[in-house]
């Protein structure tokens, strides 16, 4: 039985690495899809670079002062970032992405802050930080010391700064696992059965369940050739912090196995009684593709409403994402992603019971 | 169920190598009921009937491909659904089945070796009868028709099986293969029990019994000696008329006479074949001279001829009623 289960894996493995659109959607396409992210959001969380340009008196005590502080403020604040521009590089008045602030003549006339409305969120974002600083900067030059009035405090010490990079790499990481355990699986029973590859299979002298079980583990394995191939790619060839060779990284191995083996029960259930290849992949489909935008892996969901946040908690790929990006990135403990880690479970004995015990062999 | 099959099938039911009280299933609007079958252990059984009678139907249901209700199926002395779901039982099970297709991305050595490791012997008989060497590094999906139905057979007969069960085995093959296949079963695989569906005369003629499916129901079930009597006898005739006023006048006269078993259209229009036994020839000759009929071919009744009348649906109720 050994003999076979291995000589079917062997065949699976084979057969997955010369048909060339697996190896495009397993290999390929996740390293195309984190370069184009990367390109298109950047690797930090920063919102972008704007122009900050002085005016008016810009040399009076005060705006001298506000100046060192707004430039200490952007020094440190990973969310936006400016460029330090003069008047003559600000371009004309016309220029959208910069910000001017006019430091007043008289003491008691505000100092301005002027950039378009209508501006991107990197534009308004800078416009804040700017005010901040100033009223602060003026606070002070008034005898008030802005910490006696607010100051921010770190309320996420433990966890590390978020990282496009990371997220990206994590999420397409487990789309790619979704298109190997789910879409080609699906696909791959869907096309068993319309071709009537079962009807002989069942009439071999082997348990059925080795069939399954034979597609199943080779899927595993291209899994971890896909995660491997990635996570190198993103580590060295993106230069994003990942913790290959670290405990962390061992950690994780086991979420990564259970996420497979969920997504994996997922294909098999999704194709357990389709009749044909065609009726197989429209309910792949439309399991897909919801699962994919709404599982926070490559699209953040940042502004999803509040009854749509508690959704989240049985999306079974979301909690694949928030088990796997706590352990590797954050460096958590398993019994801090106890609730993630057990709605996998669930939704994988589920899906697997499910798709055995409907598991129907040839289109009665 | 002919009367004439019911006495032979109750005797051969107690040795059968497969065999069912019932089988009844429906599906859309065909449907298939049959109250007893049995293929004998060892014989060669030829099951024949038109398209869409059922052939595969009755097939797929033993092997349980089908949901029908079906009363006590034994397969080699073993309840159908057991037989199915044991790998040992399995083992003694060779299938080449109609329209079944391996993965298009594996080779043929590959579908080899996952065959040798679940019957851990093959036959270097059978490899190389099919001429398996020249296809093993072929891509499957590189495979003409042919080809595929060498490997199918190969899968299927590779470790000598107790049971064949073959549908439609030499559809593809050439001369040359279809005669080793021939040969196969009457020399390496003799004993074995086969059930095949078949489309050729050359399949029927290897056959001893037969199994007739038509209508969604079988006909007949013995002998095939005996049926090929019943149906075509000994000789063939076909008679070329001139006008079809000619040929209902042929027609009724040759039914008419005791001699003739059966008579049917010809392949051609203006054309009747008539089957019957040592008197056919004087009836056509005396039909010579009263008809006035210029042309006429007389020869052996053929299996080819039975399997005909066989998947002829408008023959079929005039050949068991007669």
């Amino acid at each position: 039985m050994r003999n076979v289960f291995f000589v079917l894996t062997r065949n699976e493995l084979r057969g997955y690495f010369r048909r060339k659109a697996s190896v495009f959607w397993a290999l390929i396409f996740p390293v195309f899809l984190l370069t184009v992210m990367l390109v298109a959001f950047g690797r930090s969380s920063s919102l972008g670079q704007v122009k900050v340009a002085f005016t008016g008196a810009t040399t009076a005590p005060v705006a001298q002062s506000c100046r060192a502080d707004i430039e200490a403020v952007f020094a440190t604040t990973s969310h936006v970032q400016a460029r330090f521009v003069t008047e003559a590089e600000a371009g004309g008045a016309d220029a959208t992405d910069v910000v001017r602030v006019v430091f007043p003549t008289a003491d008691r006339d505000p100092a301005r802050i002027v950039y378009d409305f209508n501006g991107g969120l990197a534009l308004k974002a800078a416009s804040r930080v700017l005010e901040i600083a100033i009223v602060r900067c003026v606070a002070r030059a008034r005898g008030v010391p802005p910490e006696s009035i607010v100051r921010f405090e770190d309320a996420g010490q433990q966890k590390a700064p978020f990282d496009y990079g990371n997220f990206f790499a994590t999420g397409i990481l487990i789309m790619a696992f979704m298109i190997i355990g789910m879409n080609t699986t699906a696909s791959g029973i869907g096309t068993l059965r319309e071709r009537n590859t079962f009807k002989i299979y069942v009439c071999f002298p082997v348990s059925r369940l080795v069939f399954i079980t034979s597609m199943l583990c080779s899927r595993i394995v291209i899994m971890l050739i896909s995660a491997t191939t990635l996570l190198l790619v993103a580590r060295y060839g993106f230069g994003i912090h990942l913790p290959l060779f670290q405990l962390q990284m061992l950690r994780a191995l086991p979420i990564l196995l259970l996420g497979g083996a969920m997504l994996l029960s997922f294909g098999t259930l999704l194709a357990s009684r389709g009749k044909s290849l065609a009726e197989i992949e429209l309910w792949d489909n439309l399991t897909y593709y919801p699962l994919l935008f709404f599982s926070d892996l490559t699209i953040p969901l940042t502004a999803i409403p509040d009854w749509m946040r508690g959704a989240l908690k049985v999306i079974p790929t979301y909690q694949f994402g928030v088990a796997f990006r706590a352990v590797l990135i954050d460096n958590a403990g398993y019994l801090q992603i106890a609730f993630p880690l057990l709605t996998m479970l669930c939704w994988t004995v589920v899906c697997f019971t499910l798709g055995t015990l409907r598991f129907q062999w040839t289109s009665r | 169920m002919n009367a004439l099959a019911k006495p032979a099938l109750s005797a051969a039911h107690e040795t059968a190598a497969v065999s069912a009280d019932r089988i009844a299933l429906r599906a859309g609007d065909f449907s298939f009921e049959v109250a007893e079958v049995a293929f004998r252990a060892g014989a060669w059984t030829a099951i024949v009937g038109p398209n869409g009678s059922g052939k595969t139907t009755l097939v797929e249901a033993l092997l349980g491909f089908r949901a029908a209700r079906m009363d006590n199926v034994r397969i080699l002395g073993v309840p159908g659904a057991r037989f199915m779901a044991d790998t040992a039982q399995l083992r003694r099970l060779g299938a080449q089945l109609q329209r079944v297709e391996y993965a298009d991305w594996l080779r043929v050595d590959e579908i080899v070796d996952v065959h040798r490791a679940l019957y851990r012997r093959q036959s270097p008989i059978v490899a190389g009868a099919l001429g398996l060497d020249e296809l093993a590094k072929k891509p499957y999906d590189g495979l003409s028709k042919g080809q595929r139905q060498r490997l199918d057979l190969f899968v299927a007969m590779a470790h000598e099986p107790e049971l064949l069960i073959l549908d439609e085995p030499f559809t593809g093959l050439d001369k040359t293969y279809a005669g080793r296949v021939l040969e196969l079963l009457t020399g390496a695989l003799r004993g074995a029990t086969v059930i095949m569906i078949c489309h050729a005369g050359e399949e029927l003629a290897a056959a001893s019994d037969v199994l007739w499916v038509h209508q969604g129901g079988v006909k007949y079930q013995g002998s095939r000696a005996a049926l090929k009597d019943r149906l075509v006898g000994r000789y063939r005739t076909l008679i070329h008329v001139e006008s079809p006023a000619q040929e209902a006048e042929l027609r009724g006269r040759l039914a008419a006479d005791r001699s003739v078993l059966r008579v049917i259209a010809g392949r051609e229009p203006l054309q009747i074949e008539a089957y019957g036994g040592e008197g056919l020839d004087a009836v056509v000759r005396a039909l010579m001279d009263s008809a006035h009929l210029r042309h006429f071919e007389l020869a052996p009744a053929t299996d080819s001829d039975l399997l005909r009348i066989c998947t002829q649906a408008g023959a079929i109720t005039g050949a068991i009623d007669a």
